[in-house]
């Protein structure tokens, strides 16, 4: 009599099960929010005992960091919530370390903390910074950027389509075939494909919607109207926390070999949300006539020069919104 | 409905789950209403066309025999189709408007099988038999030609006529096709002959009968079935065994590897390729013919493993139609691998009909062109495909007229007879993929300029080529000696498991999704 069932049937399912087991019984802290794509507010902000961790965990990829809780005393906390710009290419190089180094070198005592996350638009940049608002921060540094609102979407829609119960996302309810779709998505999709080929099929419904739209003049401009809704919103609510904020506009080239900087209107937005507790920092101002080769990597990002300069400024500021313990008259 | 869709394994485990439970005749009912949800799921309208060559071959069938049946049971029977049609679109189930015309003609094919089945039975038997048998084709070729090859024929005639001065400024209906036609078409083509010949009893069961046609598996995409292979199964009551849901999600798994894993991934740089050959050199034109090479394989032989499968779960085999087709080591051994149900049709039915290989090598070249053109042009109705067919007539023709080619094809060293094949096989699939001759030629141009800048942008495409092939040829190198790639029954259990967890992870976690069946086209 055969079996309804063969051994060979039970290899897969016995592989799957275990592996699934052990994910979600030894690496669940790792998984807990990673297929809410950074829409839970508190992925990568691990409590554990006598402070937070900032890890690369929970969907959100911030380098690591820690801080105490409470707050020592007398010493000035800065998060620093942005997106690559803010991120930098390394956590020494980019500009909320500098800012650091700028600080003490001035006498503060002062820690600032860079939680900088790839393709981060401002809706997930606001939950961030709404997040931070439980630590006891002295100033949150938020930096603006316009070229992001898209992957806040794509990202938002893969989460509600991961949460849907629809049978096409059953095989992705297992930790294991989704961290392994992930992995072929980002490592073997992204990383081989030449961009044009990828642009003609894209993956999966949001990465599909989201390619076939990211040229539309009209996705983009109610992108961009979403992006200084957030950030007006994020101002709002963390100076009504009675926390001040410093606001810094990007500056864009445009083109691969462009030499003009430009703020597509950023400037103006940002400068209408400037009061005596937000105070912002123009990128196009601040770099305008410096060579292009040398204070960015390519049309938007900056070099360690361009994080160094930055990091001045904002030190600078920082003085002016928060003075040292013994300064002032 | 696509096998592909993701409500279709809910739909075969339903029916497969009913169908173990019913008695033979209700089993029968069970897979004829499927098949009819299956197909019209994308168009009700067509089943129509479905039912009408189901009861023309029936009856033919039954009167080659001599079989006679009431006219008015004929007359109402061939009246079906055609209220079929027009209850399916008063119903608005499709929207859109159809001209009158359809149903004037739908109405007056009707008519004219119900007066030509009344005529010819006042013939002696062997004219009788003759007549059925050119009634069926008539009606099944015909049927063929209005949907597949009217709109191809119209608009080369209108050059022609605008070429010559003589008009050509008129419009004909344009007429959807309807998915699958030549593969039941040819089904039915082979059901009549076959009983003509006498190497079948015709089915004198309805039920049976439009079960074999409609059967859902195989209906879109083949394998082309023969009456002597299906229709015999579906008549015996099969006995439930658990081998048969073993075999059936081994097809199964194997199919949705090739067609989602494999066949779909390679479809980024084939599609990519050949809708920018202009602006492309020699190194993204060999990648493209190689990315469509594994698509193609990958997406018609995995349809094929799906059906196997499919089909394997109500207890029904259905025919081999892929047998290693790249390892070819000419092109009749190509056509030994490729497409065999297909292949086999066109040498049973036209090939040796026309004379085969009978009357000497410029009789069977002959006969090879035509096979092949004809064999190229059922694909679809584009000179491009005729092409195809007469590249590979050429292939043949060539093998067999130059010895040393012959030998290499018949135990020469494989090392060289298989690549040799695989370069020919290639440059088959620049024709049958190009959309027109100008792409074509673009993409031979293109062969001849290879510059280094592009050669290393074209490696990220390279590897993913390499990344998705891999895993197929892996597995043909596992199953090198058996029939296919499904025949893994040789691996120990152990290894068998790990074969199932390597191809499901590859399939569950694959990105790329939504690609057509190549094959529905045709």
């Amino acid at each position: 009599m055969k079996t309804f069932v063969t051994r060979a049937f039970w290899v897969p399912v016995a592989v799957l099960v275990f592996a699934e087991a052990v994910i979600r019984l030894f690496f669940a802290e790792g998984f807990t929010g990673r297929f809410d794509y950074g829409y839970l507010p508190a992925a990568g902000f691990v409590e554990v005992q006598g402070g937070v961790e900032l890890r690369r965990t929970g969907g959100r990829k911030f380098y690591p960091q820690a801080f105490a809780m409470p707050k020592p005393e007398g010493r000035l906390r800065i998060f620093t919530v942005g997106d690559s710009v803010t991120r930098g290419d390394d956590l020494a190089e980019a500009y909320p370390a500098q800012l650091e180094r700028a600080l003490e070198a001035r006498g503060h005592d002062a820690e600032s903390f860079n939680l900088g996350l790839t393709a981060y638009g401002a809706t997930r940049k606001r939950i961030v910074a709404l997040q931070c608002l439980r630590y006891e921060p002295d100033l949150i540094v938020l930096h603006v950027n316009e070229a992001n609102e898209g992957y806040d979407e794509r990202d938002w829609n893969r989460a509600q389509s991961y949460r849907s119960w629809h049978p096409r996302n059953w095989f992705l309810k297992s930790y294991a075939l989704h961290r392994l779709y992930e992995v072929r998505t980002d490592s073997i999709f992204w990383k081989y494909l030449p961009e044009p080929i990828r642009t003609m099929r894209s993956v999966r419904t949001p990465d599909a919607a989201f390619a076939a739209v990211m040229d539309d003049p009209a996705t983009l401009a109610e992108w961009n109207r979403r992006t200084r809704e957030r950030t007006a919103q994020t101002v709002q609510e963390v100076t009504a926390a009675g926390v001040p904020m410093i606001l810094v506009s990007t500056a864009y080239f445009r083109g691969k070999k462009g030499t003009v900087l430009l703020d597509d209107g950023l400037d103006a937005f940002v400068a209408g949300l400037a009061g005596p507790r937000v105070r912002w920092i123009s990128t196009r101002e601040l770099m305008a006539g410096l060579p292009r080769e040398e204070y960015f990597t390519d049309s938007m990002h900056l070099s360690p020069a361009g994080h160094r300069r930055l990091a001045e400024r904002l030190a600078t500021l920082v003085q002016e919104l928060v003075p040292a313990p013994g300064d002032g008259p | 409905m696509s096998f592909t869709a993701w409500y279709y394994p809910f739909f075969l485990a339903i029916v497969v789950a009913a169908y173990w439970r019913l008695p033979h005749r209700a089993r029968l009912w069970l897979l004829l209403a499927a098949s009819y949800v299956f197909y019209g799921a994308w168009d009700v309208r067509f089943l129509s066309l479905i039912m009408a060559s189901t009861l023309s071959d029936f009856f033919a069938g039954t009167a080659i025999a001599g079989e006679r049946r009431p006219l008015a049971h004929v007359a109402a029977a061939a009246a079906l189709p055609v209220l079929a049609f027009a209850l399916a679109h008063s119903l608005q189930i499709v929207p859109g408007e159809l001209p009158g015309a359809f149903f004037a003609i739908a109405a007056a094919v009707a008519v004219a099988f119900v007066a030509a089945y009344g005529w010819l039975w006042r013939l002696d038997e062997a004219r009788r038999r003759k007549g059925f048998l050119l009634l069926s084709i008539v009606a099944n070729l015909g049927t063929l030609f209005f949907f597949k090859y009217l709109g191809f024929f119209v608009d080369n005639a209108k050059r022609l006529l605008t070429a010559a001065g003589l008009g050509g400024d008129f419009t004909v209906v344009e007429v959807l096709l309807p998915v699958g036609i030549s593969f039941y078409t040819f089904q039915s083509i082979s059901y009549i002959v076959d009983v003509y010949r006498r190497q079948v009893t015709p089915s004198g069961d309805l039920l049976t009968f439009a079960t074999y046609i409609a059967f859902f598996p195989q209906l879109v995409a083949g394998p082309i079935e023969r009456a002597g292979h299906l229709l015999t199964q579906l008549q015996q009551p099969a006995r439930f065994s658990p081998e048969h849901l073993h075999e059936g999600a081994r097809l199964l798994l194997i199919g949705y590897f090739k067609k989602v894993f494999v066949a779909n991934n390679c479809a980024l740089v084939a599609d990519y390729v050949f809708s920018t050959p202009g602006t492309l050199d020699g190194t993204w034109i060999l990648l493209g013919a190689i990315a469509f090479a594994a698509q193609i394989y990958g997406d018609f032989s995995g349809y094929t493993d799906i059906a196997r499968g499919s089909a394997r779960l109500v207890g029904i085999d259905l025919m081999h139609n892929f047998r290693f087709p790249y390892l070819a080591t000419g092109p009749s051994d190509f056509w030994r691998r490729w497409h065999i149900s297909l292949s086999s049709w066109i040498r049973d039915y036209v090939y040796i009909p026309l004379g085969g290989n009978r009357g000497g090598t410029a009789a069977s070249i002959r006969n090879a062109y035509i096979t092949m053109v004809l064999a190229g042009l059922w694909h679809g109705a584009t000179w491009m495909f005729a092409l195809w067919g007469f590249y590979h007539a050429t292939l043949l023709a060539l093998y067999r007229v130059v010895p040393a080619l012959g030998r290499l094809q018949d135990g020469g060293p494989r090392a060289v007879a298989v690549p040799l094949m695989f370069v020919f096989t290639l440059l088959g699939w620049l024709m049958f993929r190009s959309p027109d001759l100008d792409t074509f030629l673009a993409c031979i141009a293109a062969l001849g300029h290879w510059t280094a800048p592009t050669m290393k942008a074209a490696g990220g495409a390279a590897a993913w080529l390499a990344i998705h092939v891999g895993p197929l040829l892996v597995l043909q190198y596992i199953t090198r000696r058996q029939q296919d790639e499904a025949a893994l029954d040789h691996r120990p259990p152990l290894l068998r498991g790990l074969d199932y967890t390597v191809l499901f992870l590859l399939v569950a976690t694959t990105a790329v999704v939504d690609v057509e069946f190549i094959y529905f086209q045709f």
